[in-house]
């Protein structure tokens, strides 16, 4: 279970980082923000997994912090920093 | 204002409206903070306070859940889920790519509300479709392929979501 | 238990591959309205297996009420920015792209 977790954490790090090229490539800031949005699913799961892999409860809490946000961060960047150009 | 007629009114009042948010903010509290004492102590004003605000904000539920429909929809809900995944991953690994996109538009009678904001999400989850706008009943649908029968799949889904809050998707009144 | 103990190290497997087709999705697909579909759908079905998984090897029921309220955050919270920014992109006059 250890190696498992630890290993699925691990990829699914890698998957995030390869999502920084979408922030790189763009065009519209709408994309950024969905690669945004990708960390913070990935992130989710990542912080069970280690929370599970390295048996550390408290990263279950860091877990529920990043889903609570996941909504803010979105309707304030649709509703403030995306306008009409 | 006779205090004999008055009292039956107020104990359906925190029956019906007060009592079940409390539970729930409570419930909602254990699930956040643990079970610990010291925990509970905190929650009681906060909880308190919680539901203050929600009589305040949302004073009735206009559309009362039914739970058996919900329970019920629940697999279907969960199998459209594993369909949509397994579908983005089979164009998404495709070499050429099969996508054919575009937009089409839906009819709905569900009113506004919740009904309608469960339908508008829903949609986002089902294979091959997601919700772009809503305007005079009719919400503009994009799908990832054109070809792919999405009508049918929502208008299953609206019948449930029909039945969960107990209006006819039909006639776009209650039952 | 061991059927049990499987079937979440089988469940956390499973849910990897669509993380990885959520990120390709995002990368390969032509413009927002398609790239929001893989983001959408992939990665909430990721992460509900990986949430099943874990619930199955959870010892309490404090986790597995936690693992499954963060699951229900995720998944609404994720349906309605989805539909939030496609919504945003239509009235921002971006095209949906059509295969010439």
């Amino acid at each position: 279970m250890t190696i498992v977790s630890l290993g699925g954490s691990f990829i699914l790090l890698l998957t995030v980082i390869i999502g920084l090229i979408r922030i790189h490539r763009g065009p519209t800031p709408a994309d950024r923000m969905m690669a945004a949005q990708l960390f913070g699913t990935c992130g989710v799961a990542i912080l069970l997994l280690l929370a599970e892999g390295l048996a550390m409860p408290v990263l279950r809490d860091c877990a529920l912090v990043f889903a609570l946000l996941a909504a803010m961060t979105v309707v304030a960047f649709v509703k403030r920093a995306w306008r009409n150009k | 204002m006779d205090g004999s007629m008055a009292r039956p009114a107020l104990h359906k009042y925190f029956g019906q409206r007060v009592l079940p948010r409390l539970i729930l903010f409570e419930l909602l509290w254990l699930v956040l903070a643990g079970t610990s004492p010291q925990s509970i102590m905190i929650s009681l004003p906060v909880v308190i306070v919680a539901t203050i605000a929600s009589l305040i904000l949302a004073p009735t539920l206009r559309y009362p859940i039914s739970p058996l429909p919900l329970i019920r929809s629940l697999p279907l809900f969960l199998f459209l889920s594993l369909v949509s995944g397994f579908d983005v991953m089979k164009r998404v690994f495709h070499p050429d790519l099969p996508i054919r996109p575009g937009l089409i538009s839906y009819h709905t009678r569900l009113p506004h509300g919740p009904p309608l904001a469960l339908l508008l999400n829903c949609i986002s989850l089902l294979p091959g479709t997601i919700s772009a706008d809503y305007r005079d009943s009719c919400i503009l649908v994009h799908t990832i392929d054109t070809e792919q029968p999405a009508e049918k799949v929502i208008k299953k889904l609206e019948d449930r979501i029909g039945e969960i809050f107990r209006v006819d998707p039909a006639s776009g009144g209650a039952l | 238990m061991a059927i049990v103990h499987g079937f979440a190290l089988f469940m956390i497997l499973l849910g990897i591959p669509f993380f990885i087709s959520g990120t390709i999705g995002l990368l390969r697909l032509p413009d927002i309205y398609t790239r929001l579909h893989a983001l959408t759908k992939a990665d909430n079905l990721g992460l509900g297996l990986i949430i099943l998984g874990l619930i199955l090897e959870a010892k309490d029921l404090a986790t597995i009420a936690r693992l499954l309220f963060i699951w229900f955050l995720v998944l609404t919270a994720s349906s309605a920015s989805c539909h939030l920014i496609a919504n945003t992109a239509l009235k921002n006059k971006i095209t949906p792209w059509k295969r010439p």
